[in-house]
Parts: C-alpha cells; sequence; structure tokens
C-alpha cells in the first residue's frame, strides 16, 4: 500500500523478461475465452489503449518505451495475465485504477487471456 | 497492537468497527465486503498532491439493493461509522474513488447499474448510480431511440448518476447538466426512501418530466452534499437533430479572448450557437499530438515562444473555439451565416469548418463530444507532464471578455510562480462561464507535489479575495472553498446536515459539511 508506484514498477521489471523468455509448451487455447477478452477489452481499453492518434494510453506507452516495446496493447509480445491484471486493478502513473465492480475477476483473467495470447489478435 | 484494518474511521474503536463489519457482512454477504490492503488499493489511488494515506478507507461496501443501503445507513448509525458513497468511482482529478478523510468507508454503488427506463418519446432516462455514459450509450443504440447524451470528458468510464451530482458540465445543447435533471431517489440517513418531486406522489406517472413537484424543492440539496444517497436518478435525453455542424474557430493572441467571448456571448443567449461552447488554451488542445518534452526541459513553466512553435508545428490557435449548430439543414444554414458574419467581423477569426478538419485529432474528439458520442482522447493532458498528478481548478466567471482575460492572466501569472503550465479553458454557459484549469505536475517528483498543493492553494486564495468562486473542487480543498463562500452559508449547511444526518454518517467533509 505503501507505495503502488514502485511496487508496479518492479512487477514489471520481474515479469517483461521472463514473460518474453519462457520456454514452457504453450497450453491449450480457449477461444471463447479469448474472444470474450477481446469483447472486454474493446469495451474497457480501447478507448485509451486503441490504435492511432486520439488514445493516451497508448501515446503514454509510446513515451514510457520508446519504442522499445510496442505503444498498442494488442501487439504486445510479452503480457501475461498477472501483469495485466496488477495494472488493471492499481493503475500507475497516469493511468486510473478499475475495481472489482467494474471489471470483475473473471472478466479480468478474459482480458488478460487476450492480451497475452499473440495469435488471435 | 496492529491493526487488522488498513485505516480505522476516526473516533471509532476497532472492537465497535469489527462489530459493525459482522453486520455489513450479514447484508452484503463476505464478497462483497472488502477489508484486505489488496482488495481496497483500487480505491486509493488519487491524482491530489497529498498522501494518499490521508484518504486511505477502512472497508468498501459493495451494495446492490436500496434495501442492503437502508440496512448499511441503520448500522452505520449505530457504530456511528463514516461512508463515502461512489457511483462509477471516476472523478479523475477531483479525488476518484477515495473517501474525503481517512477512515471512511466506502459505499460502492458501481454494480447498482440498471437502466430502469429510456422513453424514446419524452425522452428521458431513469438510472441507477452504477450505470456509465458508455452503457446507456449502447442500450440507446441498440434500441434505436434516436437520443444524446451530455457528458463530461472521460465519458465511457464515468456515469450520469455521480457527474451530474457533483454538478459536471458536458459540451452539447443540454451541457449544464444539472439543469436537465429530473426526479431522484434518495435513501435517507435514518433509512427513509424520498423520491422527489412528482416521485412522491403514489401513481404519478411524471416524475421525469416536471421537475418541480409540490413545496421546496429538493433536489438541489442532494447535489454536491452529503444529505443522502441517490439511488435512482432521472434526466433529459436530447433528441438526435436531424442536421449537425460542428466547427472550430482559432486566434492567435491570449488577448483575443476579449473578442471571442464577446462575440459568442449573445450568440449564445439567442440560442443561435445552443451547445456549450469551448474556447480551449493551446495548452489543453496540444497534448493530444504534442509532447511537452519535444519543446522544454528543465524546471519551470513552458515559455510563451515554446507555445507559439507548438502551434505552428501542430494547427492550433492560442485559443481554439469548438461550437456546432443543430437542428434542420435549414436551420443551420440560417445560422451559419450569422455565425461567420460575427466572427469575421474583425479579420482576426479562423474559422475551420468539419470538412477542413477532419483528420485532426483534437477536433475530432471535440466534436464527439458536441454530439454524445463516447471518447477518452482529453486524457491526453495527463501526459503532458506525466506521472499521474492532475486536480481541476474551476472558478466561474461572468461570459465577459475582460472578466476571462483576467481570470487568464492571473491563472497563469500563478501557475508560473510554482513552474506549472497554463492548460485552461473556458466552458461557455448561459451567462457564466466554467473556467477550467488541469494543475498538471508528476506525482513521482516531491518537489512538484509541494509545488502544485501550494499552487493550488494560492490560486483559491487569490480568486476568492477577487470574488471569484469554484464551482467544483478536490477532495483536499473541500473545505478551504467552503470557506470562501462564507458563514452564513456554511451554517445553513451545517444546519441542515444536523436535521437530516444527526450522527453525521454520510460522507463527512463533502463539500465542508460535517
Amino acid at each position: 500500500m505503501k507505495n503502488i508506484t514502485s511496487s508496479l514498477a518492479l512487477v514489471f521489471m520481474l515479469l517483461a523478461p521472463l514473460a518474453s523468455s519462457a520456454q514452457s509448451p504453450a497450453p491449450a487455447v480457449d477461444e471463447t475465452l479469448l474472444r470474450r477478452g477481446n469483447e472486454l477489452y474493446q469495451y474497457w481499453c480501447a478507448t485509451c489503449h486503441g490504435r492511432g492518434p486520439g488514445h493516451p494510453g497508448t501515446q503514454a506507452l509510446e513515451t514510457r518505451y520508446g519504442g522499445a516495446l510496442p505503444a498498442v496493447l494488442e501487439d504486445r509480445p510479452n503480457l501475461t495475465p498477472d501483469f495485466v491484471g496488477a495494472f488493471v486493478r492499481n493503475g500507475i502513473s497516469i493511468m486510473p485504477f478499475f475495481r472489482k465492480t467494474e471489471i470483475n475477476d473473471e472478466e479480468l483473467a478474459a482480458i488478460g487471456a487476450y492480451l497475452s495470447h499473440t495469435p488471435i489478435k | 497492537m496492529a491493526s487488522k484494518y488498513i485505516a480505522l474511521p476516526k473516533g471509532v474503536s476497532e472492537k465497535d468497527f469489527d462489530a459493525a463489519i459482522v453486520k455489513f457482512r450479514e447484508i452484503l454477504g463476505n464478497d462483497s465486503v472488502l477489508t484486505s490492503a489488496e482488495q481496497l488499493a483500487p480505491y486509493t489511488k488519487t491524482m491530489m498532491p497529498v498522501s494518499d494515506a490521508e484518504h486511505t478507507l477502512s472497508a468498501a461496501l459493495l451494495a446492490t439493493t436500496v434495501e442492503q443501503i437502508q440496512k448499511i445507513v441503520a448500522v452505520c448509525n449505530q457504530y456511528k461509522v463514516p461512508i463515502w458513497t461512489i457511483s462509477t468511482g471516476k472523478n479523475l482529478g477531483y479525488g476518484s474513488a477515495a473517501p474525503a478523510e481517512r477512515g471512511q468507508v466506502v459505499l460502492d454503488l458501481k454494480r447498482m447499474n440498471r437502466i430502469l427506463e429510456v422513453d424514446k418519446d419524452l425522452a428521458f432516462a431513469l438510472v441507477e448510480p452504477g450505470v456509465t455514459y458508455q452503457q446507456l450509450y449502447d442500450y440507446i443504440k441498440e434500441h434505436k431511440l434516436g437520443l444524446w447524451l451530455s457528458m463530461p470528458a472521460p465519458t465511457a468510464i464515468a456515469g450520469p448518476v455521480g457527474n451530474t451530482l457533483d454538478r459536471g458540465v458536458g459540451y452539447t445543447p443540454y451541457g449544464e447538466q444539472f439543469l436537465f435533471a429530473c426526479g431522484m431517489e434518495v435513501v435517507l440517513a435514518n433509512g427513509e426512501v424520498l423520491r422527489t418531486g412528482m416521485g412522491s406522489m403514489p401513481n404519478s406517472n411524471t416524475w421525469q418530466v416536471f421537475k418541480w413537484g409540490y413545496g421546496p424543492y429538493l433536489d438541489g440539496i442532494f447535489t454536491q452534499s452529503n444529505y443522502g444517497i441517490v439511488t435512482k436518478f432521472g434526466f433529459w435525453l436530447m433528441p438526435a437533430p436531424p442536421a449537425f455542424k460542428p466547427f472550430a474557430i482559432q486566434y492567435q493572441h491570449e488577448e483575443d479572448i476579449v473578442e471571442i467571448v464577446e462575440t459568442i456571448r449573445p450568440l449564445r443567449i439567442s440560442g443561435v450557437i445552443p451547445n456549450a461552447v469551448v474556447i480551449a488554451h493551446a495548452l489543453y488542445e496540444a497534448p493530444v499530438t504534442a509532447k511537452r518534452s519535444d519543446y522544454v526541459s528543465g524546471p519551470g513553466s513552458i515559455p510563451d515562444e515554446a507555445v507559439h512553435r507548438i502551434m505552428k508545428d501542430h494547427k492550433l490557435g492560442i485559443w481554439n473555439v469548438y461550437a456546432a449548430l443543430y437542428g434542420t439543414q435549414e436551420q443551420i444554414d440560417v445560422n451559419w451565416k450569422i455565425v461567420m458574419e460575427a466572427f469575421l467581423r474583425s479579420g482576426k477569426a479562423k474559422i475551420l469548418t468539419e470538412e477542413e478538419v477532419a483528420e485532426d485529432a483534437a477536433f475530432t474528439y471535440r466534436a464527439k463530444l458536441m454530439c454524445g458520442e463516447m471518447t477518452l482522447t482529453e486524457f491526453s493532458l495527463y501526459n503532458w507532464r506525466g506521472g499521474g498528478g492532475s486536480m481541476w481548478f474551476a472558478p466561474v466567471s461572468q461570459a465577459r471578455g475582460s472578466e476571462t482575460l483576467k481570470q487568464m492572466a492571473l491563472t497563469k501569472q500563478i501557475l508560473a510562480k510554482y513552474g506549472l503550465d497554463y492548460s485552461g479553458e473556458f466552458i461557455v454557459g448561459m451567462r457564466d462561464m466554467h473556467h477550467i484549469v488541469d494543475v498538471l505536475y508528476d506525482k513521482t517528483d516531491p518537489e512538484q507535489v509541494k509545488a502544485a498543493y501550494q499552487c493550488f492553494d494560492e490560486l483559491l486564495t487569490e480568486f476568492s479575495a477577487r470574488g471569484y468562486g469554484t464551482y467544483r473542487v478536490n477532495t483536499a480543498f473541500m473545505d478551504k472553498v467552503a470557506e470562501t463562500y462564507g458563514p452564513v452559508q456554511r451554517n445553513i449547511h451545517k444546519t441542515l446536515k444536523k436535521a437530516l444526518d444527526p450522527n453525521g454518517i454520510l460522507a463527512p467533509g463533502k463539500s465542508g459539511i460535517r
């Protein structure tokens, strides 16, 4: 609670390399979950994190990564459900939090699954 | 011994709070009473320049029915536990979802999200507090109702109940949103349920069409207040017009605000331009496409020379007027001629039609706001400094050019003293202007946090000394603003509070009322 921003930064540093270098076999794809995740992403996230000008979340990530990682979340190769969940629940910097009364745990898991699963994006 | 709670309400023992929590769980179930640090984290992040610890809640209650709320207030009265009610909890820049005071319990009504009625013919809606603008927008589209919403810039994730109760403004002809509110259901501190206006009469079907009822009009006392918990809210919607013509007008000099306001006022009062027009400074619009770091580095506010480079690079005026015409094409053609003649008279204005700036990202989001379309583009402002610090400074001005120039100059001067930029706009009301300035700072930089706090405090002090009142403020400065309106109003607010909520359980501190 003392310093969420620092905690999230730590989560980011720890998770990003692990996620991108994971070697374990890909789990079975739950297409229904991914479709649901896509719908929820478009509803809750895309107004800020969509492609093109006028999307403040994408703009913030462009500045943060300076091209080292894609600014559009759907293009990111290294996201995991836990990573997505931490930012959605707590927010970071300019990004607001989202409570479970807005996006419940099941919906958050679907969004996390969608953003972590590159092929169908 | 360390408490099992991350905070406790002021004056409430842990033993009593334990007992209250047990009763809350009996009412709501275990899963809907949150007390752990992890569960409560999303309620604690604010954008204000104070420690989040000052606004840390003790628990969150996730209610879904009026009956549950009635039982919750009974428990609160028994144990003197204060509750801070939120709807969508997205009052960003004004306090977000966090309570006014450390230890208050947040009553989260986001799950009360039923759209109870939308009447196509009479053009009204009745909704619960958790309904978002996006949800209502989708409902109207799905049912092909042909009605438009008026909403603030954070459209998709905020909602009409919370925004209107805090007297937020939008950008359509229904932009002064509380003017279009019609009927509320309110749970009072004693557990009684009041329906305001015509809603008090059994079998009435005019609750959402006639605002005044009989006797003193009560709806106003449930806005920006803590006299009850609004559980249903009625408001009018604008029928989609046959034609809509958004346009922009640019001016190149800050002093031109005088001409702009003097030109717009008669057009607005007479209804030629019917919507809540925006006069946005270049630094309010620039963040949509520009990065501050491309123009300036180091401490201090951005120099005028850099602002002029931004204007050139991003095709902005120093003032950017966004307005629209509504009606049939014939009505629009007539009014467009009047608008053109008025603005072109001095030779200073550059008028841009939708056809000329359709691809411009700033124009696009402004046009969306003026016709009730969802967008979050204005949040680009938060990228200007980064770091998640924002407070809305919101003084009211007469719609008179000389006054707006004075307010702009004073604001800019005080912001510059603290190294902050003037990201301001004027939203034109019927005869007033909401002067809205986003005081942006980096919340991860302790020096900027300190400067932002002192700056905001000085803005309030200096403006009130000149008779300029603030219409809305974040939860860290509510007492200060309440003080500026004088002791008589404050005493009346307190008298009402004592009468309606003798134990002070409902949102103590809201608008400085306890």
